[in-house]
Parts: structure tokens; C-alpha cells; sequence
């Protein structure tokens, strides 16, 4: 992993992402990219700050979406800090792997408005919709001709786009890959979450694991990380920010919105991802939950957590972001790897926020409401998706040396 | 050595009806399936012409997926036909080592109704299970559910090269030892709003009066495409498992390469048709890479189905890549029999391959009469009958993105490196 670049509701680029997950900022607010009053909640997170029109021409904005726009910038943070500022001497040997859920719904609803209310046709409006359209603009404007390729497994999308574009690299079909995912703030999923009541609608209602908690917030953004094959990081000189060592995945197989109770599914993700990375689950310093507050999510993964790592005192502090960004869906998965990724380079512990009461159903140490410094040498970041998709992500400090610590070998 | 990876089952739901059965026998008579669809009609006020599945083909449907859009319902039915086809009987696999790789549709009519639910009627009128079903898991979490498939489950909406998408990434699972049984499947539905996206954006056919002459691949006078519906699924499976559990492997998956157009790749800046020569490159390279893996040369190849799907700007392409690759191989595009499938297009065309190996027949490219520019391709536009070893399919999808997989049938020997 050599580059990282993000747009959350906390903050616009790598470094202020990083420096609002150690403050605890909060993201969320009342949303203007539409007019809420007729939800039952309100709140969102929004790209405060973002501004399309200061990185792209007015003729591209006509066609590009802003999901697209997002995923620009995206990448083009994420390749200046891996110090790529030339075309690929093999651009068939670059890939391109987004997740999203949306794809270009902003332009979508704003076609369809226009043709229901003024009556009027916007073809132009149509060519970013498709959910692949962003991952399409990345292969244009970099010239990457290599596999690339949408996915839209809901809300374990960007996770499950960085585990596919590792599976690229591990299969020796590419050397480098921009993975993430990227999501809009649009009416349609805000109704929707809205018609599952699972939003609510103050900031500080959003609390992940606390026994009050009753749901989320939605939130925008976006997160491209540029995957690489070592020995080629290694042979351009560039500087590693982090290892992805593994991943796990499963499907539930149980409902279409719920996750089994008892966590089964999602353990077995987590179980495979520990599997995969090499590394006995002591070795893991941080969880990046998926943690969406909701009743059923956080007793579920909180059961799934501990059941593999043996019990509340074996088990690594567990915090989820979601009330600092927003549910990001698509972005979701890729964001939190970031921010497992962050917590390694910057040796802290991001909080979860809103924390006050404990609930016995979920018993890990959730970074209540302040940052922790602390060195992490490894993390997990977990995304479970609609549809029953588990997945979850372990990455690494670039220095890591997975052989076992003098705990282990003496158990 | 890495094992093979073979296909051991396919299924289809088409304008031909349920199971792939059918689908040959109808690839094989090629008569052209458009038809004057009365309920959709053209913003010109012409009723829409297109390639419908018929309704009884979806009575096969199980109980929970009933209430799931037609593309989702298409690929149930396409699945439980590969199972059978396949003898594939799930209790003897461990769940978690199945795999899905779903090319979702383009659009659904659940979707789509979504919204139009909130532009007519606000936006508190939203149902939950509206919302479930409009999602990109609503198809691959209801199989999940109804198999109990507890494996990756990977949607995949790529348009047109979403189902060779799948079957790269389903190898992959398999040549990894992620899973030991690997469903590809692929659906589209013609939902309105779909229908009218793609009639402003200019891609539709203008022929009218006749129906069954407007999907009219690599043919000079072509002028779009004729929109279809339809489903296809492949069962993938490790030589080895696959012999242990004594299914038949129909096919040897050889090489599946995808690529993207990069800075040119986009056909979307092109609707009208003037497309610019080097853009061919993508897919001749795909083609290439595709056979160098598998350890053919261009030489080898007997049967080459095409993605060519009437459209002016991505015939030509094609035309020019497969004249590039210059292989002395036979050429048919399916898209003049059952239109364009479009996320279930590639997919089709890759059934419609191992079909055509299976029964030693080329189906015909229906409607070409002789390309805009001289072509040295031989374009099958009768039925042949011909014992085909090894055969490319392509595919491609508007954005850019494009794949071809190379295939052999199991008596064909091995090539020698």
C-alpha cells in the first residue's frame, strides 16, 4: 500500500482525515444536498469544503457525476503520495477496482427530476450513471488498461473492492491497483434507511455499541488506496505505507438486512481474515468495526469479534468511526481500512464517540469518545454488507515481522 | 502446476425460453427474437422493438424470490438449470467454500420505481423491502439465502463485461482454494427508464418496420442495437474436484483476460458511431493475452463468438481488433439472433460458445450483408456445423471495460509449449 487518498465528512485529504479521527470530530450535520424536511431524520455527513469546480473544467462537470468527481480526487491524492506522476510504463499491467452502491445516482436524480418536473431530457446526465462509470473515469483519466471492475456488495463494497484488487495482485494479473469505493449522499438511500428507521436524527445519537444505541447517520465519501506488488514498490523506491497482509469473506446466507444473531457468519469472515494474514489474533492492536450502531449489527459483530479472539480480555480495543464520517456504505469499507491503516502510521486508537452506556451484550473496549495513543502494529477492519456479505480486512505497519513474539512462543 | 479450471454445468433464461436446452436449439434454427413490445413505447411514439424472455419461462421461480425484480427472478431460473446441468447437488459441499459472481443488471424495475415513488409521491412513501430489493445485493443475497451459499458473493455491475468478469474472478477463487464451487450468473431486464436511457443516449436501432432485421452485427447498414432480456449461469469447478465427484466437464477454461480501454476506451464519447481506428487495441489485446496464456497462437483458434451487437462504433472495433489478431477462425455474434443482453450479454455469449462446442455447430450472425470497410473475417451468416476445439469469446461494456476468455473443448489435445 503506498497511497492513501480520502474525502470524508471529517476531513478532505489523508492528513486532515487522520487529524479528525485523533480529535473525535464529528461530521455530521443538517443536509443541504437535498432538502430533508420530510424525513424522519435529517442529519448527514457531507463533503464540507469540496469544491468540483476548482479541479474540473465545466464541459467535464456536464458529464461527470459527482461520485466520479469524488473518485478523482481522490486517486489523484492517493497517486502523488505514492510519488506516481508519470502514465505506467505497462498500463496493461494497472488495474481498477470500486466499490460503490450508488454509482452516479446524483446525476440519476436529477435526470429524472428534470424529466418529471420541467419535462426535459438530459442525456448528458445519463452517461456517469452507471454504478461502473467511476472506476470507468479512473481507467481514462490515468490510462490504466489493465483488469478493472466494479463491485456492489452494499455496504461491504469499498472492503470488498480492496480484497479483489489484492486478489489481482496475489494472482499476478496486475503490479499496481487503485482500489476503494466511493459514495454520494442521495435521497434515495436516505429514504430508504429512513423507511428501515434505522437513522436517527441528532449527531449525538449515533452510538456504536452502547446499550441506547438506535442507529446511523449516512455520510459521503470517497477513498482510493494504490495497491502494489512489493518487489515493484521495492524497485521504483517507494516508500510503503502499510501491508495488506489478508482478508476473510463469507456470506451469511440468513436475510437480506439482518446478520445472524449469534455472529456465526461474520466470525467466520473474521476468523479467515486472521487465517489469511498469517497472524495469531494477539498480534491485532485495533478493530476498525463496521460498528453501524444499529440494535442487531453491533451485539452481532461484537459476538463474531470475541468469539474468535477468545473473550473481553484477549480481545484488541474495538471502536467504529461511523459516528464521526457517517455511513459511508460503498466508501465504508475503504475508509476504515484507511483508517486501521492511519491508526498503525500514527500510533493511535480513533474513538468511538457518543459512548456513555455500557451494554452487556457488547463487551469490548470501545475507545469511548477520546483518541488513544498507543502503538499498533497491526489492525482489522470489518464490513458487513445487505445481503448477509461479511469481510474483513487485516493490514500491517510496512516494517512488520510476523514472526511470533516470544509470548507466543513460549505458549 | 496450478489445476484447471473446467466448467461443469450452464444454464440460461432467454427469448427462448427456460434452460439452455432450448437456447442452442434456438442459436442453431436462428431466427431472429425481436419483437414489437406494445407497452414500451419510443419517445417518437413507435412501440419499442425488443428481445423479451417469455413470462412462463419464469414459472420455475422459487417461493422466496417471487417478490425480487425480473432480472433477479431470470437468474434463479438460469442457476437451478446449471445446477441440474451440472448434477451439482449443494449438500455435499461445504456452503462456505461456494462462491457467487453476480453481473447485476443495469437498471431493475424495483429500482426504478423507487424512484419514481419519490418524485410522485414523496419521499416518505419508500418501503423497506422496495429499498432491500433495489440494492446490488438484492440478487446475490437472496440466492445466498435460497442455496446456502455462505462464500464470497461478489456483485458485479459492469455492464456487458460483467459476466467474464465473473468468470475471472471465480477462477481465481477456485485456482487460490478460496471455494470449491464457483456460480457465475448474469441477468438484465428491459425496466423503462433503462429502455429510455438508452434510446437518449442513441444506441437503439432505428429500423422499425422489421423487427427481426434491425440487430444487425458487423453489417454496414447496422444502426444500433435491439435491447434484450435474459439470464445465464456457469458452474466452475477445479479439474480435480471435478473428476473426483464424477461430473462431466463440458469445457476447459484456458485464459480469461480483462482490460479496459484506458484513455480511449470509452465508447460513450461516440454514441453516434464515429469512432476513432486505434481504439481496437483493448480488445485485441485482451484476445492476444487471453490465447499467449493458454498457450495458443491466433492459428489455433476455430471459433471466435463476438460481442459485435449491432452498435456502429463497437462493430467497428471489433471488426478492426479480430482483422488485427488475424486469426483463420470462424466469427458469429448471437447479438443478431437475441439482441443485446446487456449485463447478461457476455455471459450469454459464453454459454452460447460452450454450447455451440458441445453440439459442433456455429450459430449464424443473422442480417450482415458486408462490413463499411473491407473485412478479412469470415462472419458465419448461415448455420455450420463444425467440430470446434478452441474457441475466444469477448465481451465488452460501454464504459470501456472488456474481457475475452479463451475455451477448449476436453478431446482437443493440450497445446505443446
Amino acid at each position: 500500500m503506498t497511497g492513501i487518498g480520502v474525502l470524508t465528512p471529517i476531513g478532505l485529504g489523508t492528513e486532515a482525515f487522520a487529524r479528525g479521527l485523533r480529535a473525535g470530530a464529528s461530521g455530521i450535520r443538517r443536509i443541504t444536498a437535498f432538502d430533508p424536511g420530510a424525513y424522519r431524520t435529517q442529519i448527514g455527513g457531507q463533503l464540507d469544503g469540496f469544491e468540483p469546480e476548482a479541479m474540473f473544467g465545466a464541459r467535464d462537470r456536464r458529464h461527470l457525476d459527482r461520485a466520479s468527481m469524488m473518485a478523482l480526487t481522490a486517486a489523484i491524492e492517493a497517486l502523488e503520495e505514492a510519488e506516481i506522476t508519470t502514465p505506467a510504463a505497462r498500463p496493461d499491467r494497472w488495474g481498477a477496482v470500486l466499490g460503490t452502491t450508488l454509482g452516479g445516482m446524483i446525476s440519476g436524480e436529477r435526470f429524472h427530476r428534470l424529466l418529471f418536473v420541467q419535462g426535459k431530457r438530459r442525456p448528458s446526465r445519463l452517461r456517469d450513471f452507471p454504478l461502473h462509470a467511476a472506476t470507468d473515469r479512473l481507467c481514462s483519466t490515468f490510462a490504466i488498461e489493465g483488469p478493472s471492475f466494479t463491485v456492489s456488495s452494499a455496504c461491504a463494497s469499498g472492503a470488498q473492492a480492496i480484497a479483489c484488487a489484492f486478489d489481482l495482485i496475489r494472482s499476478d494479473e496486475v503490479d499496481v491497483a487503485l482500489a476503494g469505493g466511493v459514495d454520494t449522499l442521495a435521497q434515495l438511500t436516505h429514504a430508504g434507511f429512513d423507511s428501515l428507521r434505522l437513522l436517527v436524527p441528532e449527531p449525538e445519537q449515533i452510538r456504536p455499541f452502547d446499550r441506547r444505541r438506535a442507529g446511523f447517520a449516512l455520510g459521503e465519501a470517497a477513498c482510493v488506496l494504490v495497491l502494489e506488488e512489493r518487489l515493484h514498490a521495492d524497485a521504483r523506491g517507494a516508500k510503503a505505507l502499510a501491508e495488506i497482509r489478508g482478508f476473510g469473506t463469507s456470506n451469511d446466507a440468513y436475510h437480506m438486512a439482518a446478520p445472524r444473531p449469534d455472529g456465526s457468519g461474520s466470525a467466520r469472515a473474521i476468523q479467515s481474515a486472521l487465517q489469511a494474514s498469517g497472524l495469531p489474533g494477539s498480534r491485532i492492536g485495533y478493530i476498525n468495526a463496521h460498528g453501524t450502531a444499529t440494535q442487531q449489527n453491533d451485539a452481532s459483530e461484537a459476538m463474531a469479534i470475541l468469539s474468535v479472539f477468545g473473550g473481553p480480555a484477549e480481545c484488541p480495543p474495538v471502536s467504529s468511526t461511523k459516528p464521526m464520517t457517517g455511513h459511508t456504505l460503498g466508501a465504508a469499507g475503504a475508509i476504515e481500512c484507511a483508517a486501521a491503516i492511519l491508526a498503525i502510521r500514527d500510533s493511535f486508537l480513533p474513538p468511538t464517540l457518543n459512548y456513555g452506556e455500557p451494554d452487556p451484550a457488547c463487551p469490548v473496549d470501545c475507545v469511548p469518545n477520546v483518541a488513544r495513543d498507543t502503538s499498533v502494529e497491526a489492525a482489522m477492519s470489518n464490513s458487513f454488507g445487505f445481503g448477509g456479505v461479511n469481510y474483513s480486512v487485516v493490514v500491517a505497519a510496512p516494517t512488520f515481522d510476523p514472526a511470533p513474539t516470544e509470548r507466543e512462543a513460549t505458549l | 502446476m496450478t489445476d484447471t479450471v473446467v466448467v461443469t454445468g450452464v444454464g440460461t433464461c432467454s427469448p427462448f425460453g427456460a434452460g439452455s436446452h432450448a437456447f442452442s436449439a434456438g442459436l442453431r434454427e436462428g431466427r431472429s427474437r425481436a419483437e414489437v413490445a406494445s407497452e414500451l413505447v419510443r419517445s417518437d411514439g413507435h412501440a419499442a422493438t425488443v428481445c423479451l424472455v417469455p413470462d412462463d419461462a419464469l414459472h420455475g421461480v422459487p417461493e422466496r424470490a417471487r417478490r425480487l425484480s425480473r432480472a433477479h427472478r431470470m437468474a434463479m431460473v438460469a442457476v437451478a438449470d446449471a445446477l441440474a446441468d451440472g448434477q451439482v447437488d449443494l449438500d455435499r459441499f461445504r456452503r462456505e467454500r461456494v462462491g457467487v459472481c453476480y453481473g447485476t443488471p443495469s437498471s431493475t424495475r424495483h429500482a426504478e420505481e423507487l424512484q419514481d415513488t419519490i418524485a410522485e409521491r414523496g419521499p416518505r412513501s419508500v418501503s423497506p423491502l422496495m429499498f432491500e430489493h433495489s440494492t446490488g445485493m438484492a440478487g446475490p443475497g437472496t440466492m445466498a439465502i435460497e442455496y446456502g451459499i455462505a462464500g464470497p458473493t461478489i456483485p458485479l455491475p459492469g455492464g456487458g463485461a460483467s459476466g467474464l468478469q465473473g468468470i475471472c474472478l471465480a477462477s481465481m477463487l477456485l485456482r487460490s482454494g478460496r471455494v470449491d464451487l464457483a456460480i457465475v450468473v448474469a441477468a438484465e431486464e428491459i425496466a423503462p427508464l433503462y429502455y429510455h436511457a438508452l434510446e437518449l443516449l442513441r444506441v437503439l436501432s432505428s429500423g422499425l418496420d422489421e423487427p427481426e432485421a434491425s440487430s444487425r452485427p458487423f453489417d454496414k447498414g447496422r444502426s444500433g442495437i435491439i435491447p434484450g432480456e435474459g439470464a445465464a449461469a456457469v458452474i466452475l469447478e477445479r479439474a480435480s474436484d471435478a473428476r473426483e465427484r464424477g461430473a462431466t466437464a463440458v469445457v476447459e477454461l484456458c485464459a480469461t483476460v480483462l482490460a479496459h480501454g484506458g484513455e480511449a476506451g470509452s465508447l460513450h464519447s461516440t454514441p453516434s458511431g464515429s469512432y476513432r481506428p486505434h481504439v481496437s487495441a483493448p480488445l485485441e489485446r485482451t484476445m492476444r493475452y487471453a490465447l499467449n496464456r493458454s498457450g495458443y497462437s491466433p492459428g489455433d483458434v476455430d471459433y471466435i463468438a463476438a460481442c459485435a451487437n449491432s452498435a456502429r462504433a463497437l462493430d467497428a472495433m471489433e471488426a478492426d481488433a479480430l482483422g488485427e489478431l488475424a486469426a483463420p477462425a470462424v466469427v458469429s455474434s448471437i447479438a443478431s439472433i437475441i439482441g443485446d443482453m446487456g449485463a447478461a450479454s457476455g455471459l450469454l455469449n459464453f454459454v452460447g460458445c460452450v454450447k455451440s462446442m458441445e453440439g459442433g455447430f456455429v450459430p449464424p450472425t443473422l442480417n450482415f450483408g458486408g462490413h463499411e470497410r473491407p473485412l478479412r473475417l469470415d462472419i458465419a451468416t448461415t448455420l455450420r456445423t463444425a467440430s470446434l476445439g478452441i474457441s475466444v469469446v469477448n465481451a465488452h461494456s460501454l464504459g470501456g471495460a472488456c474481457a475475452s476468455t479463451v475455451i477448449r473443448t476436453l478431446t482437443e489435445r493440450k497445446p505443446q509449449r
